[in-house]
Formats: structure tokens, sequence, C-alpha cells
């Protein structure tokens, strides 16, 4: 089971933080930082997994992370998960955010807070994983934007109006008005 | 591999040069592993290379958890299988020592257990342990270093301490063991620790005892005594009570007469006794405890019997748990231990041990032997209901309830499987309907939404809007009217403005307008060499501006956006802001109904100053000073200006603006208006003209028309990370709008420069080429913005806000903007 998926930048900001198991405040900020400092002492070319500290649950549980530019994800995990296959989940999960949101960054991860939980949850929920495999994922997060972009219909209806009335054109619509067609009976009728 | 060395431990010996290869790797997690692989890698003959190698090492890996990783697999590598591999216990207890020296371990007590341990059960090293541990005790002071506090290496003190005394007699110097034992330093050592050496104190001292009344030297015993006495007296005011009461037997002790010795107090019965001991003295319980801590205390051996009534302890456990022992299983005694075939059987038993031993882990010491079996047999575990107290019974099985029936807990007694029934539905609030409102007025309720209201005035006022605004609905284009503000200083400013020229659009950034201005000023030169009014526009942020009087008649209307309806304005309550403006606009040909409403609404500007005044307060705080460049073409001397409204007659407060300046040439001045913005998600635009006099002839009228988009609403002095990433979680901001702009033709700090110009907008974050901006708008309607530039100059702007007019109105305007060319 996953305990906890952080993301954090090259300073120790944390961008996402996700715990699957209850945290108060105070520990998750302090797990964030001793992981922080853990993972930002290993060289690029060690390995990618490590053993926790003290703090995130000791013996059992394993740090696995990935160093992308400027941002670290760091998955923890207990002995149940595969070390190889979450690493791999991490590659499935950026190149999901990548797909989702074009190149994305660390801003983005703050900005689009919403949109990269549900991503996340696609991935991963409860601590479990749940799919694995990315066009399913994207096909899911398409249906939902889907969705929520017919259900803003009624909070987007002013917006929309202005906008409708802004390119209203009348005075070509005026020139555009199709008058119906005389009935016979007059049309005939010639003065 | 870690787990097939448990089944197949053959099969990993294969890798033993990789894996010895790996232990040098500078990759923390791989040694972590190669240590775990060792288990397997040990034999007769590799233990001390492999050991040796740990050890330089530990010297190597700077005081980290690794190190006492380190340290623990060693020992746990060497005694394994009950020290099958090690040939050589010399060596083994010279490792043991040399770990002792070992800062900062938390495995202190995981030493002092080994070292106990094969100080018991390997005879033949007893002397030479001995007499280590005796330079142990000696340089007790260096052990107990300032890193003492953290670790607990002191645990070794205690092993080191017990030997001695257990095996006194095999100790070169035993006065100068006894020396160092009761030296001062001591006293700072852990309380259980102390404990023991004053009850080896007390052995060493019984020995040294014996030995020298067999050699009649009794000046041998008065020293000791004598040193005894000096020094326990500060055991005895010791604060751990254990150590006193110790102590104050031993003194008890001392100073009895030697005849005395063999008696037996009534305090003590039980015990068997040693001729050369009287340890019939200590009290039982002290006793206990101390034999608690000795489990390896043998019938065979010269000591007196040990009592078990403190059982099981694993091996880990002995020095830590010495008082404080109060483990309920039931061992069948110390009797197991004799099974232990001690000395010279113990490597036959050892080997019989071997199989049941392979079924344990590896954790655990090889001297959880055969007791351990027997502890698990005679473990009975409780796993009844076990005892309750009197008169309770178990409630589980109660299908009948026999409580009264007005008894509390039974009513409490809720089955909350059982789904809700019809009385017990909670009533909630459901969705009001009315029907008495027309669509359009529902309509206009979205739409006003975003001017919060502080107060009823609005609501009461929101239904005369609507209901004026059904009659109008269909006006679409919309014009200001100044509203000025009613300050202290009458200054009746008016300006009539000509609606002949336009002047350029105006941003939040003046300078321009002036330009324009003066454009006008100079085209018009040509024939009259004016001066003109410089007024510039001095955009404070947090003051508000005009609010779009709606204009029922269907004269001239130029062609500008929307407009509202009539009857709009003269219900609202209007919260105004201060605004330093300095022009003062007004509508052409207007009605004489407009005369009415410009009253109506001076009445209603009265009632909101407090309005006004509250929103003054809160957002007062950005100030924005944009000058124009003052540009005055020369000028005649006694221009006047003109105070007079060309069209507007009305009172002259209301619709315009007096400017009661003479401009010299090549003067400027300025002057402040004030707008108040009823809706700031609707960008404005606002016409007017400016008269003037000059030369004291005629009266020549400027036209200026000022545009307000939304963003000069917004201001962004309030951005702050952690507002703003509470913002977009906390879900407030339910309007999205986004566009893309593929070719853009500014540079990304170009674009940050004019997105956040006049302070509308502020960046909260910048990385590379992105950036998040936040805005709030007078309405306290909050903007996010994520601006994002890309490799191929493709900008996207991404926003969210809380309201949807204002940000796809200030979304338009950034794109138009930005869309232009520099």
């Amino acid at each position: 089971m996953i305990k906890a998926i952080l993301v954090f930048n090259n300073h120790g900001k944390p961008r996402l933080t996700k715990f699957y198991q209850y945290f108060n405040e105070e520990m998750q900020q302090q797990i964030i930082k001793e992981t922080f400092q853990l993972v930002s002492k290993r060289d690029d070319n060690v390995c990618n997994f490590l053993e926790g500290g003290s703090l995130i649950g000791g013996a059992d549980y394993k740090l696995i992370y990935r160093h992308y530019a400027t941002l670290y994800f760091v998955f923890c995990v207990d002995s149940s998960e595969s070390e190889l296959g979450i690493l791999d989940l991490i590659q499935v999960f950026v190149e999901t955010l990548d797909k989702c949101f074009e190149n994305v960054c660390e801003l983005d991860l703050i900005f689009h807070v919403d949109k990269v939980h549900y991503i996340l949850n696609e991935l991963v929920m409860g601590g479990m994983v749940l799919e694995t495999n990315m066009t399913e994922i994207i096909t899911r997060i398409e249906d939902q934007n889907k969705l929520e972009k017919q259900e803003a219909g009624l909070a987007a209806a002013p917006a929309r109006a202005v906008s409708a009335v802004k390119s209203m054109n009348l005075p070509q619509q005026i020139k555009d008005i199709k008058l119906p067609d005389l009935p016979a009976a007059i049309k005939d009728l010639k003065f | 591999m870690s787990k097939i060395l448990k089944t197949h431990p053959k099969s990993v010996q294969a890798h033993k040069d990789l894996v010895l290869q790996c232990l040098d790797d500078k990759d923390e997690s791989i040694r972590l592993r190669a240590l775990d692989l060792l288990y397997g890698m040990v034999t007769k003959k590799t233990v001390m290379e492999i050991v040796r190698r740990l050890m330089t090492h530990m010297d190597r890996a700077e005081g980290t958890m690794y190190r006492d990783e380190l340290l623990q697999k060693i020992i746990l590598i060497c005694s394994q299988n009950n020290f099958q591999y090690i040939t050589n216990f010399e060596w083994y207890i010279s490792v043991l020592v040399e770990l002792c020296r070992m800062e900062g371990t938390q495995h202190g007590g995981l030493i002092a257990s080994q070292l106990m341990d094969v100080a018991i059960r390997v005879v033949a090293v007893r002397e030479f342990t001995v007499g280590q541990m005796a330079l142990l005790l000696d340089n007790a002071h260096v052990i107990v270093g300032p890193a003492a506090a953290r670790s607990s290496i002191a645990e070794v003190l205690y092993a080191a301490a017990w030997i001695c005394g257990e095996f006194s007699q095999l100790l070169a110097n035993p006065k100068a063991t006894l020396e160092s034992m009761v030296r001062g330093k001591v006293v700072s050592l852990p309380g259980h620790i102390q404990a023991i050496y004053v009850h080896n104190m007390l052995k060493l001292y019984a020995h040294i005892i014996a030995t020298a009344e067999e050699e009649d030297d009794s000046e041998m015993i008065e020293e000791v005594t004598t040193l005894l006495l000096e020094r326990l007296p500060v055991f005895v005011s010791s604060g751990d009570l254990e150590v006193q009461e110790r102590a104050s037997c031993i003194v008890h002790v001392v100073t009895l007469d030697l005849d005395v010795w063999i008696n037996d107090p009534p305090s003590e019965s039980e015990e068997e006794e040693d001729d050369a001991f009287k340890k019939e003295i200590f009290l039982r319980d002290a006793r206990r405890a101390e034999q608690a801590s000795n489990p390896y205390y043998v019938k065979s051996s010269a000591q007196t019997s040990p009592r078990p009534n403190h059982n099981s302890i694993q091996i880990d456990e002995i020095p830590v748990a010495a008082i404080d022992l109060n483990v309920s299983l039931k061992i069948p005694g110390m009797t197991s231990l004799d099974k232990y075939q001690l000395v010279d059987g113990w490597q036959d038993g050892s080997k019989k041990r071997h199989k049941k031993q392979k079924k344990r882990s590896k954790r655990k010491g090889p001297l959880t032997s055969s007791s351990d079996e027997e502890i698990r047999q005679a473990h009975v575990v409780n796993t009844d209901v076990g005892e309750m107290p009197e008169g309770a019974h178990f409630s589980d099985d109660n299908e009948v309830d026999d409580r009264p029936e007005d008894d509390p807990h039974r009513a409490l007694d809720i089955d909350l499987d059982e789904p809700l029934a019809p009385n017990e539905v909670l009533p909630t609030r459901t969705h009001y309907e009315v029907h008495s409102q027309k669509t359009p007025e529902e309509s206009n309720e979205a739409n006003l939404q975003p001017s919060q209201t502080p107060t009823k005035k609005k609501s009461k006022n929101k239904k005369d809007k609507k209901e004026k605004k059904e009659k109008t609905k269909k006006v679409k284009k919309e014009q200001k009217k100044v509203k000025k503000k009613f300050t202290g200083n009458e200054e009746n400013l008016i300006l009539d403005l000509m609606d002949s020229v336009k002047v350029a659009a105006i941003s939040d950034e003046t300078p321009v307008a002036a330009n324009h201005i003066n454009g006008i000023t100079d085209a018009k030169n040509k024939e009259k060499p004016t001066d003109d009014l410089d007024f510039w526009l001095s955009k404070d942020d947090s003051s508000s501006q005009a609010p779009s009087e709606p204009i029922v008649d269907g004269t001239e209307r130029t062609a500008s956006p929307s407009s509202y309806p009539s009857g709009r304005d003269e219900s609202k309550s209007k919260k105004t802001k201060t605004k330093k403006e300095k022009k003062a606009k007004k509508e052409k040909g207007k009605d004489k109904s407009e005369k009415k409403k410009s009253r109506k609404r001076e009445k209603v500007e009265d009632s909101s100053i407090r309005n006004r005044e509250e929103y003054e307060e809160t957002n007062g705080t950005v100030t924005q000073d944009l000058e124009d460049k003052p540009v005055i073409p020369t000028v005649q001397p006694n221009n006047r200006l003109l105070a007079e409204d060309s069209f507007l007659r009305l009172d002259p407060q209301s619709e315009l603006v007096n400017l009661p300046w003479t401009l010299d040439p090549g003067e400027s001045k300025e002057s402040q208006l004030s707008f108040t913005a009823e809706d700031d998600t609707i960008p404005d635009k606002l016409r007017g003209s400016l008269s003037y006099i000059q030369d004291g002839t005629s009266s020549s009228d400027l036209s200026l028309r000022l545009e307000f988009p939304v963003t000069t609403f917004l201001s962004g002095k309030t951005a702050s990370r952690a507002t703003f990433t509470d913002l977009l979680s906390s879900g407030q901001l339910s309007a999205r709008s986004s566009f893309t702009i593929p070719e853009c033709p500014w540079s990304f700090p170009e674009v940050l420069e004019e997105v956040t110009r006049g302070g509308s907008l502020a960046v909260v974050e910048s990385v590379d080429q992105t950036a998040s901006l936040y805005g709030r708008s007078l309405h306290g309607h909050h903007v996010c913005l994520l601006v994002k530039y890309q490799a191929s100059s493709r900008l996207t702007v991404d926003g969210k806000s809380t309201e949807g007019i204002l940000l796809s109105n200030a979304l338009d305007h950034l794109k138009t903007v930005l869309m232009q060319k520099q």
C-alpha cells in the first residue's frame, strides 16, 4: 500500500502532497522536510529506492523517488508494493500530467490543483494502485472534462449571454430578416 | 536474494565476492542490502575478514544510522548459531571491546549482552575476558564520554562490572579493579549500572577479603575495608533507590564483625548461602532483581543459587530490564539451563539445538536456546474472557434486551443498519421556489451578484433595478456618467466636452490620454494657440469608477458598448471609492428625464456616503499615480476655464465638474475626480468633453474618452503565495476560462510586465517561462491567472475567478492587448 505521495521542488517546497494515512499537520510538515532532506542528498546515479526515515513508519516503508528537472516525485510505499512497479507508476503519472497540461510545470500543479488530484485519484485510491494504463486514464479524464463543461452550463450563462450580445450584429440581422410571402390573395392585388 | 538466503544459503554463497564488492559501493542502499546478504556468506574462515572489513567501514562512515546498522550486523553475524563460526574467542572479545569505543551507538546493550554471554559460556576465554573488562573499567571515563547521553554504550560498563565481580577470582589485581569501581565518576552513570557496580563491589570485596584471609594479610583487609567505607556513603545517598539499598547493605556488611558473617539474619530466609559471601543481608527484592539480570547463574557454580522468580528474558533485554522486570511467564526455572551444557560440553549442546534454532528467525541471539522452547510450551495464552469484576457478565451474546423500557441505555441501543423510518428523517432545507419572478429578473440577479452589498438596501434596490432593467433590456450600448464625489470642498468642476474628437483608448496608463489630448490640441492649435488643461489621470485603484448610468433615450449614442437600463442607478446603493480622476464627462443629448434622475441620484448618493466610506477604508491601500506628461502649448494669458456646462443645466454637482483654474502658458495643473463603479465586472467607457476658454473669447471643447477595461478594477496588492494556494484549492473559483495566442509578439518578461501594468495583477510566483498571478477586484472577486509562455512563442493564459463575467472580460482585454504588436 502506498502511504503517501509527495511532490516537491528542488528547494523543498511541497507542490503536491497526498497522504493515505492519517497524520496531523505537524507530522505532515515534518515528513515532508525529512523526505526532502533524504532525497536531496542523493546523487542522480544512485538507487532510486530509499529506506525511509524513522518518521514515516520505520522499518517496513521505502521511499521510491524520481527526480525530474525541478521536481522530486516521491512515493512512500510498504513492502507489499513492487519497487519497479511504483517507479513505473511515477512515470505514468508524470506523463499523464504532461498530456493533460501542455508542458506541465510546477505552477501547473498549484494552479490546476483539482485536476491534478483527479488524475491522481485515477491512479491511486486509498493507497492502492487502481490503474496503470495511461490511455485509459486520459480517456477518463477527458470524459470528466466534458462533463464539467456541460455542467458549467448554468453558471456560464451570463458570460455566454454577454459574449453573444457582443457579437450580435443588428443591422446585418435586420437586413437578413426574411419576411414571409404575402398570401396569394393579396399578392396578386394590383394598385 | 535475502529471501533466497533463508532457504538456500549455498546458492547465495556463490556470489560472495560480488557481495563483498558491493559493500564498498558508494550507494548506501546497496551497502545495506549487501550487509543483509552477508549473513549467508559467513564461514569460519571468512568471518574474521568480513568483520575486519566491516570495522574499517565503520571508521569511515560518519555517525549515521549506517554505522549503527553495521555494528548490529557485525554482532549478529558473529553470534549466529551459537557462535558457530567463531574459532577464536579472544579475537571476538577484542572485537567487542573495540566496538565499545564507537560513539553514539544504540546497541550498547547488545554489546554488553554479548560480552556477558561469551564470558559465561566460554570458560576458556574467561580470564582474558576478565582482564579486558578490568581494563574497560579502568578506562570508564573514556567510554562515558560526551556522547554518553545519547548512546547506550554505558551498558557495556554494566557488563564489565558484572563480569569482574562474578569472576573475580580470575582478576589479576582485584584491588585495583575495586578502586576503579569506587571511583567518583561512577555516580554519573545511570542508576541500574550503578546498582550493579555496587553489587559487584561487594563481591570483589569479599573475594579480596577471602584471599587476604588466607594469606593472613590483615593489612590488606583493613585497607580495602576502609576504602569501601569511605566511598560507599556516596552511593548511599544516591538518587536511585536500588543503589541506595544496596550500598547501605554493603556498608552494613562491611562493618559487621567477621564472626557475625556466619549468622543468618532473619530478613533473608530462602537463599542458600555460599560460605564466602553473605548475600542474606540483602533484601529479597534486591536479590531477585539482581538475579533477574543474571539468568546465567548456574547452580553448579560457586555462587549462590539463582532464584527463578523472574523468568524468561531474552538476551537483548537483559541489561535494559534489570530492575523493571516483571514478565509473568513461567519457566520451569533455571533447570532448563542445566540442559544447557556449559563449559566443556557446550559445543555438543549447541549442535543439538541447531535444528531447533533454524526455525527461529535470525534476529534472536543464539542464547534464546532451549529455554525459549520451554518458554513457549509453558506459556499459556489466556484467550478466554479472563477475569472480570464482580457482577459483570458477558453481554455480547445478549439477544434479549432485558433492560427496563425506560432505561436510557436501552434507548441508546439503536441499530444503525436499518434504513431510516419516515418519522426519523430529519427535516432538510429544500430549495424555495418563487414563481412570481420573470426570467429577466433572474438574469438580473445573476448579473448583480458580483457587487457585494453590505446592507439590505441593495436587495431592495435590486428589486427596483429589476423592474427598470426589464424596460431597457434591449438597450445595448453603454455609457457612463460621472458621479462626482461629495467631498468637503465642493469644487464643482464643470467640464463640458465635445463629442467630435475621440481620444484614443485610455487604459490604466494615462500618459496616452494626455498625449492624445495634446495631439488634439495641437491640431486645433493651428487656429488657436490655446492652452490646455492638463489633467492627469491618477488612478487610485482603491477608488471606484463612475457607474454607468442608464440612458433611456435613443439619442445619439456613439458606438460604444452596452449601456445599462435607466432606472438602475437610481435605486442602487452605491459603493463609492475615491479615485482621483480628472475628467468628468457627460453625455450629450440628455433628456430632461435625466435631470430628474440626476436629482434622485443625488439623494441616493447621500445615503450611500456611508457605504462609500466603508469601502474607502478597506480599499484605500493601493495608490497609483500616473502622471501625464504635461505638455502645454504656448498659451496666452487670461485663460480661464468656463464653469459651465453646455447641456446639463442641472445642479452642477451632479453632472459637471468645474475646474476653476487659470492656466498660464507652460503651466500644468492637476485635479482629482472620483468615480463610482457599481459593477466591476464589465468594462466601461466614458466620453465627455472638456471645455475651456481662451483669451476670454469663446469656449472650445475637447472631447475625451476614457476607457475602463475590467482590469482597472483589479488590484494585485494582496497577492501572497499562501492565500493563492488556499484560494485555488478551496473551490471558490468556479469560473474558468483560458485563451491561447499561438504567435505572441512579445517576449515573456514583456508579457508579464504588460499584464501587471498598473498594478492590476501581481505575480505570485514565477518559474522559468511560467507565472501565476493574482488580482482582486473592488468588490472582492478573486482572479487567478496562470501565464505560460512556451518555446514556440505560444502563450497560454488560464484564468480562474469567483466571477465569470469579470474573468471573461479580463481575459478578453488581455488578449486584445497581447495580440497587438508592441
